[in-house]
């Protein structure tokens, strides 16, 4: 019992956290829904875990735990790619903008003399 | 005594200002990351053949930006480190603000490539109107290059030539020339060594009049010692799979 309490607690938390960090302006509605969605599910799994036993018997696969596996696994690879193409649209930025600071800087020196 | 010496001196003059003259529209660029031991010598041997010069020193912990400045080189200096494709934008950028630019060189900051091969594919692109002549290992001599190194470039060929249209004998070459306006279309992408097969499927995309100059490698010790190793060389193909799998 306590341990459905602490998820319970933990998935709110993360949620309301996520829905009140307004600096990542940039994540889309789409993201937000999904984020929604998927904090509800894992509150229901919480709840009535026998509800991932009939979602798992209605896909065809043997247990609910099975099935959480088979998620998770699938999220993960997806935060992995998310944060990959995260970072290398972050490197191009980076790279112009270290381009510019250098070829300013090219130019005040070329003033200069 | 006065009267002789005038025009000795005229005489003398003359080859210099015609030689300062010569290749005003070409800028040769070389990305320059930690070759403080050799950068001033290589850029003062260019600078003989080539008035203009764009270092651009791509972050770096030695003293390579110190001997630059001693030279009549242009220098841009990158505050991080961001690897060799972006060091050869930048300095591309930096030539493109000249308008007088119509040549575009880029050349290996170690010393391994020879003045006299960019002369010859200069000429060769100015006569034959073309817009980028690249230099080729294989199709001239290379000198002390070791079995492996040889073994992994020849990988890298394959790849690239089987990915991108174009049919080239080397592709990972620093040597190359091109036009203005293959200069202003370009813009690397890939900050680090990818920039090579990056350039090589531009060029396939495009349609664009481009040829393969044999030149000259000399690998000594200290290019060895810098160049890129295998495990690094072995990171390119990797690369190359991964690109094109993302592009596709």
């Amino acid at each position: 019992m306590i341990v459905k309490v602490l998820l319970i607690a933990a998935i709110t938390l993360l949620f309301i956290s996520f829905i009140n960090n307004h600096s990542t302006a940039k994540i889309r509605a789409s993201k937000k829904i999904a984020i929604g969605l998927l904090s509800i599910f894992a509150v229901v799994t919480v709840l009535l875990p026998s509800a991932t036993n009939y979602i798992a018997h209605c896909l065809g696969v043997g247990r609910g735990a099975d099935l959480l596996l088979y998620a998770v696994t699938v999220s993960f690879f997806a935060f992995v790619l998310n944060q990959y193409l995260r970072s290398k649209q972050d490197e191009q930025r980076l790279v112009k903008l270290a381009r510019k600071v250098a070829l300013l800087e090219a130019d005040l020196r070329s003033k200069k003399k | 005594m006065v009267s002789t010496l005038k025009p000795d001196t005229k005489l003398q003059a003359q080859p210099v200002t015609i030689m300062i003259m010569k290749n005003n529209d070409t800028a040769v660029i070389i990305p320059v990351y930690n070759e403080g031991q050799v950068i001033k010598k290589v850029v003062e041997n260019v600078l003989k053949t080539f008035p203009i010069v764009v270092c651009v020193i791509d972050g770096g912990t030695d003293n390579s930006y110190s001997e630059v400045a001693k030279t009549s080189a242009q220098v841009v200096e990158h505050p991080i480190n961001m690897g060799q494709g972006a060091a050869l934008q930048t300095g591309i950028e930096q030539a493109l603000k000249n308008p007088k630019i119509n040549y575009f060189i880029t050349f290996d900051a170690d010393g391994q490539h020879s003045i006299k091969d960019a002369e010859k594919m200069l000429k060769e692109i100015k006569k034959e109107k073309l817009d980028v002549v690249l230099g080729s290992r294989f199709l001239g001599k290379v000198e002390n290059m070791t079995i492996a190194k040889r073994i992994i470039l020849k990988m890298a060929i394959g790849f690239t030539n089987v990915f991108s249209k174009v049919h080239l004998t080397d592709t990972h070459n620093g040597l190359r020339v091109f036009t203005r306006n293959f200069a202003q279309k370009l813009n690397i992408a890939a900050p680090d060594m990818v920039h090579a097969s990056e350039i090589i499927d531009k060029l396939g995309k495009g349609d664009w009049n481009y040829k393969e100059v044999p030149i000259t490698i000399t690998y000594t010790d200290y290019s060895k010692a810098k160049g890129q190793s295998i495990t690094n060389s072995i990171n390119i193909v990797v690369d190359l799979f991964l690109t094109k799998g993302s592009r596709k």
